[in-house]
């Protein structure tokens, strides 16, 4: 049991005393203190909520690359069914699938070349980079085997060649210059490409950013006013990060 | 015996006290009046059970925050808003009691311990106020409340029955058993 301390006659305080010591300022400091903050309040998330996304929103609307964005990107229905219609030419046509290999130098492919036994002594060059050339190396696949890697995060970020987001371009916008960039800090590492080659449509993976020359032989010659489709197109960010990018039509022009 | 007036109030001085509250519902600065009506009142009912002065102020503080703090949920039943400050300072005492922040202490008076064993038709000698103080000592909790509210700080029944949320005539029959319980020991 606790034990009760016992008091008697305790000196009385004055009223003078106790009203000394009222401290109201400090009360007051002290209770807003314990309030919460203003964007913890439920109505900074009602109507400030909803005005910060309908500011949002109205940017999204009015930004137009992003809105060009969306209209590739693969939430956009008329894309999708533009897709679906490629994939279902592909399935029935059991098209060849072509890979390049970009890993080889261009100091490992010189040797290749001036080594007379070499069977790609003739191969075309491609020029993706300073360093890297592409080494055709040619697999028999299913287009519809190759499956999504699922690394990948769509982010919407919107790529295009030598400034041309969609439609007409001109076989020298494709086929030289940068080839597919996007922003600075994306470096595209790869993507499909359907094209017309003479006999059928066919996809093809590249390894970099630019249109093989074995390939932009084919469009010269079979795709003028004919449309070709870039999709499949994954870019490494800075930090590493991998991303897929919206995809890319255009109509060929001479 | 005569009752503490400080707690009844007329009609218009409620009806003054609940415009304050009102107001103070809005911004928490309408609040001063009813702190400088309170303060004093509620400081001597906390200091009244511990023996730390500085404590004690901090704790009426804490009073007036919580008062503050929980304002929104304070609903007006006709009697004096210091009823419901008393309850928060019951409260708020207890925990710092159970906090060993402060020691619980009863504070007498000579005089109203003379008048409780006149009450009790015994002499008064010191050695009976020393006896009456061991009693005091070993009522229940609750039968000290009753003692103290009632006999040390003369508080009417309906104050009383307001501060432990009891009815006028419960707090009137409870002050009672709680002195014949100290009767008994006393007795003894």
């Amino acid at each position: 049991m606790e034990k009760i301390k016992t008091i008697v006659d305790r000196e009385r305080l004055g009223s003078d005393y106790i009203e000394s010591r009222q401290n109201f300022g400090k009360v007051l400091n002290e209770v807003n203190q314990l309030k919460p903050p203003v964007w913890k309040s439920a109505w900074f998330y009602g109507p400030v909520g909803m005005s910060v996304l309908a500011v949002v929103v109205s940017i999204t609307a009015f930004d137009p690359p992003s809105s060009l964005a969306m209209k590739n990107s693969e939430d956009n229905p008329d894309y999708k069914e533009l897709i679906a219609h490629v994939k279902s030419e592909s399935k029935t046509t059991s098209k060849t699938a072509i890979t390049y290999d970009n890993t080889s130098t261009l100091k490992e492919l010189q040797e290749e070349v001036s080594d007379p036994s070499s069977p790609i002594k003739n191969k075309p060059v491609n020029t993706i980079s300073n360093e890297t050339v592409a080494k055709p190396n040619v697999t028999e696949e299913h287009t519809e085997e190759v499956k999504e890697d699922e690394k990948f995060i769509y982010k919407g970020n919107f790529p295009h060649i030598n400034g041309v987001f969609n439609g007409d371009i001109t076989l020298n916008q494709l086929l030289n210059g940068d080839g597919i960039t996007s922003n600075p800090n994306l470096t595209i590492k790869e993507f499909s490409i359907s094209y017309f080659d003479g006999n059928d449509i066919v996809s093809s993976n590249v390894q970099g950013n630019k249109i093989p020359f074995e390939i932009g032989s084919k469009i010269k010659a079979f795709n003028i006013g004919e449309m070709i489709y870039i999709t499949n197109i994954k870019a490494q960010h800075l930090n590493g990060a991998l991303v897929s990018m919206s995809s890319l039509n255009y109509v060929v022009q001479k | 015996m005569t009752v503490n007036p400080v707690y009844h109030q007329t009609s218009d001085k409620l009806q003054q006290e609940l415009d304050w509250i009102t107001s103070a519902k809005q911004d928490p600065e309408c609040f001063g009046p009813l702190y400088k009506k309170y303060h004093e009142q509620i400081f001597r009912y906390i200091y009244q059970r511990m023996d730390d002065q500085e404590l004690a102020f901090d704790v009426t503080s804490q009073v007036f925050i919580k008062a503050m703090n929980n304002l929104h949920k304070y609903e007006y039943r006709g009697v004096p808003f210091s009823s419901w400050l008393y309850r928060i300072a019951k409260s708020e005492l207890y925990q710092a009691f159970r906090d060993r922040k402060a020691r619980k202490t009863v504070n007498v008076e000579s005089m109203h311990l003379f008048e409780m064993i006149e009450d009790f038709e015994e002499d008064d000698s010191s050695e009976n106020k020393k006896r009456l103080l061991k009693c005091l000592t070993l009522l229940k909790a609750n039968d000290l409340q009753l003692i103290e509210l009632r006999y040390f700080e003369r508080r009417s029944y309906r104050e009383i029955g307001d501060i432990l949320e009891i009815t006028e005539n419960n707090a009137k029959v409870k002050a009672f058993r709680a002195l014949e319980r100290l009767k008994k020991l006393f007795m003894k």
